[in-house]
């Protein structure tokens, strides 16, 4: 995948929003302000963002353990190569995982789950090896015990 | 949570729409007044319930292509010295310490990377090794995103 093109504008528009998007009425005309642009400069900009797939959403990051999804973990499994691409999917179709990713390792799928209780995580991880019929000695089980850092920012260049 | 509060998260959680007046729409939609979505939000962001309220980069169409996990193998007596040694680099978005199972999996350290290139990233993660004194690690891509969400809030039931 080729880097989209930015101008000098648009970098500066998503260096300012991936770190705080202006919580007012207006906010694009607050953006378009601090860029010195106008306000239908700031939108088509922001439309051209969108449709290229850069913004994927503007919304808020939750503090996962003050709105009450405090129960989480990684889970490391061994699937067969042949059956990587069906249990992949039925892994992602469970609401309580938020990421699913293939990595070239033993323990080739890696997920996380996320929700508001111990025993609602136990048992969607139950659900899901059932669904998925791999064993639970083919899984590794590996909630945080310290969380360091959590800051998805990138720098964004030319 | 208050019950308000988690209405209006529910209703912005996959992202507003991109038009003059957004909280207006989401106020129609919700029969609450604007002013008091942007109230509860900017109040829930000064409280920390919001981490940030902000953009959803694509980083991969920025030409940041290369993302991995990478997994360490840290001693207990080197964590104190690596941890701020990690911290530093904008590089690294997400740090976490992890459960092992001894004798089976001593990766204890998990850092997400993001890089312009396969081989700078591998380069980036050599040079931390060294820095911390480590030789147990693994740079591990992601072959296939099957799903990647932000955590939300169900939409229905599971109310706490």
């Amino acid at each position: 995948m080729s880097a989209v093109q930015l101008d000098e504008t648009d970098r500066e528009l998503l260096s300012i929003i991936q770190e705080e998007f202006p919580l007012v009425s207006r906010p694009w005309d607050d953006l378009a302000e601090r860029l010195g642009v106008s306000y239908e400069d700031i939108v088509e900009k922001a439309k051209k963002l969108y449709e290229l797939g850069v913004i994927r959403r503007i919304g808020p990051v939750l503090e996962t353990d003050l709105v009450g999804l405090s129960a989480r973990t990684l889970v490391l499994m061994k699937v067969p190569e042949d059956e990587v691409e069906e249990v992949g999917q039925i892994v992602s179709s469970f609401d309580i995982v938020t990421h699913n990713y293939l990595r070239e390792h033993e323990y080739n799928l890696w997920f996380t789950l996320i929700t508001s209780s111990q025993e609602k995580l136990r048992s969607s991880l139950e659900e899901i090896l059932a669904s998925t019929g791999i064993p639970e000695s083919d899984i590794l089980d590996l909630p945080v015990t310290k969380k360091h850092k959590i800051n998805v920012r990138y720098t964004i260049r030319g | 949570m208050k019950r308000k509060n988690r209405e209006i998260l529910t209703a912005v959680q996959d992202g507003i729409p991109l038009t003059r007046e957004p909280f207006k729409i989401i106020s129609e939609k919700m029969g609450v007044p604007e002013t008091e979505i942007l109230k509860s939000l900017n109040e829930m962001n000064e409280k920390g319930i919001i981490r940030r309220f902000s953009a959803n980069i694509n980083q991969r169409k920025l030409g940041i292509v290369a993302n991995a996990v990478v997994i360490w193998n840290l001693p207990e007596n080197k964590i104190e010295h690596a941890i701020p040694v990690f911290m530093s680099y904008p590089e690294i978005s997400h740090l976490y310490e992890r459960a092992t199972y001894p004798g089976k999996w001593e990766y204890n350290l998990y850092s997400v990377v993001h890089g312009y290139s396969v081989e700078s990233l591998k380069k980036f993660a050599e040079k931390i090794a060294e820095e911390i004194g480590v030789t147990d690690y693994q740079v591990l891509f992601s072959k296939k995103r099957f799903k990647g969400t932000s955590s939300r809030l169900a939409t229905t039931e599971e109310k706490e």
